[in-house]
């Protein structure tokens, strides 16, 4: 093979470079700067690299290079540059009022190497690779859960996260064994003939309901969400912005790999089982999300409720489904993220808590209307981007017939609405304290109008929309 | 020694560790319980690399083999990193049981 040839893999390497390099420049720089402005000037380069760099697919054994895989890619350090910018304030003396952050360069390392797994895994052309990356995907967040220096919530997250993803990966390994066992071969191709070949053997089913359970922890999907809040509370709040868009997004692809493509001739059978996953996540998020004070519990929740719209995608056919998910994946991270901003912002001074929020159309009234255009995002209401993401979801899956479940769905994204209102109660009517009005610093203002104009543009314009679906379709 | 021997000893294996899991109080024995079942996963992988699994035709033995390696390293580290979490969660509380673990809640 000559040099060229591995323009396509440049992307991947290049993460691995940086990751290794912001790992170690806490040796050399004292302050942590140097970290946080190496590590988004890479991803910024990365992003543009993917986005405009080289179009050709390209096969290494078992890692496959393709346009749909670019666009997770491109997905992953999207989220990841935003939660490396999320986290600027996290690591300043006096930033946040639950305490500073260390070693910038071992949690922005960290959060590349989890970048990198992710990268594996949409790579992925064989299980073992997939089985890599899914846990180099997950197994750094553990420590990040537990970063929050002297909190013994933080580490009570850490301890539970790596309990329940260390059963999940059990899980998933039981089950990737069964699967070898009634195929033969970890590779997709063969598996895929296999899975053609004999869709009723026993040890194949044993397989899939054991992966499906461990996907299914990864992804926080209900009946297996139950760690979610907790770790999602626990955890320093760019952590949890990591997990729920980022790592969410991961899972989601990983699901997407396997049963969009190599285990495809089983997802009809297998359509009962995401519709009542749908069902019962979309539930649990609602009526979990209702009843909670902390805003790190409530996106817990809320985002167990839009697994369970996701889940709706793998009803439908191949092509529309991964377009629908990525562009879903796209839209909440975007108005995740809009909201994570707001309560970096308010966790300056006090909680990040529903009454941190108490006066915030008196403290700063442009922060104020982004809240509510989050809040109205994620229940869906036209013309902002949550709008367009749930819509291309539910027709998804009301292409191939399952109009009930859609039904359902749509009642569920309207009971939503109830407790989404209830966050925009507190930052409006709700009587405030004293509190002095709102500073913001150039890059969270920067930040914030990027996200707000995205949360717009993706809601009206189809354009990107397009772009996604054929890129992503292919 | 045949498939349905190893079969049935890595699901027993499987379960005591799911067991475990979900009874034992101490996080070092839950992280225990939880290497059983990793172990049990092993186990089918060279069961079914030795034997065959249940297709038609050749497989690939070499595979199953290779996975087990390669999960036997995945899980060292995973164990590494859920000790210093450990070790964490016993400064700030000075016990391990996970039952008194309610710190967070709604």
């Amino acid at each position: 093979m000559t040099l060229a040839e591995f323009t396509p893999l440049l992307p991947d390497l290049l993460l691995l470079a940086l990751a290794l390099a912001v790992l170690k420049i806490d040796l050399w720089s004292e302050d942590g700067e140097a970290g946080f402005h190496l590590t988004w000037i890479g991803l910024a380069g990365l992003a543009l690299l993917l986005a405009f760099g080289s179009r050709s697919d390209a096969v290494f054994a078992d890692y496959h290079i393709t346009a749909a895989s670019r666009v997770w890619k491109l997905l992953f350090t999207l989220a990841t540059l935003a939660t490396v910018f999320l986290s600027r304030p996290y690591f300043r003396a006096g930033g946040n009022a639950r305490g500073t952050l260390a070693k910038s360069g071992a949690f922005f390392g960290l959060l590349l190497l989890c970048m990198q797994g992710m990268f594996a895994l949409v790579s992925a052309g064989n299980l073992i690779v997939f089985y890599l990356g899914l846990e180099l995907a997950t197994m750094p967040i553990y420590a990040l859960a537990a970063y929050q220096p002297r909190d013994a919530d933080s580490a009570e997250a850490g301890s539970k996260y790596v309990l329940m993803g260390g059963f999940s990966s059990a899980l998933t390994l039981f089950g990737i064994s069964f699967l070898y066992g009634a195929t033969g071969s970890l590779g997709f191709p063969a598996l895929e003939a296999a899975v053609r070949a004999a869709p009723a053997d026993p040890a194949l089913w044993g397989g899939i309901f054991f992966l499906l359970g461990g996907l299914g922890f990864k992804l926080a999907m209900a009946p297996l969400h139950m760690w979610a809040p907790d770790v999602y509370q626990g955890a320093p709040t760019p952590v949890m912005a990591f997990l729920s868009v980022a790592s969410k997004a991961a899972a989601v692809a990983a699901l997407a790999t396997l049963f969009l493509s190599p285990l495809n001739a089983v997802r009809p059978d297998l359509a009962p089982c995401f519709a009542a996953a749908a069902v019962l996540s979309m539930v649990a998020g609602n009526l979990g999300a209702m009843r909670q004070k902390d805003l790190r519990r409530f996106v817990a929740y809320s985002s167990v409720a839009q697994v369970g719209y996701m889940l709706l995608a793998m009803l439908g056919e191949g092509d529309g489904s991964r377009a629908a998910l990525v562009y879903n994946l796209v839209t909440y991270g975007v108005t995740g993220f809009a909201l994570y901003f707001i309560m970096g912002v308010i966790g300056k001074e006090g909680p990040e808590t529903m009454s941190g929020l108490r006066g915030l159309s008196r403290r700063h009234p442009g922060l104020a209307v982004l809240l509510v255009l989050c809040m109205f995002s994620l229940a869906g209401v036209p013309p902002l981007a949550g709008f367009l993401g749930k819509f291309m979801l539910f027709s998804a899956a009301a292409a191939e017939g399952h109009y009930l479940l859609v039904g359902i769905a749509v009642a569920n994204a309207v009971v939503s609405f109830y407790y989404y209102m209830l966050v925009v109660k507190e930052a409006y009517i709700a009587p405030p304290g004293e509190a002095a009005a709102i500073r913001l610093r150039p890059l969270q203002i920067m930040v914030l109008w990027g996200l707000g104009l995205a949360l717009l543009v993706l809601g009206v314009c189809p354009a990107p929309a397009d772009w996604l679906a054929r890129a992503a379709g292919n | 020694m045949n498939l349905t021997a190893c079969l049935l000893l890595s699901a027993a294996l499987f379960s005591i560790g799911a067991y475990g899991l979900v009874t034992r109080r101490n996080m070092i024995a839950a992280l225990m319980s939880l290497e059983l079942m990793v172990n049990a996963a092993l186990i089918n992988f060279i069961a079914f690399a030795r034997f065959g699994g249940t297709h038609a035709g050749q497989g690939d033995a070499q595979a199953g083999s290779l996975f087990a390696l390669f999960a036997v390293a995945v899980t060292a580290a995973e164990m590494a990193l859920a000790l210093a979490i450990v070790v964490a969660v016993h400064r700030q509380r000075r016990h391990l049981d996970i039952r008194e673990l309610d710190g967070l809640h709604g």
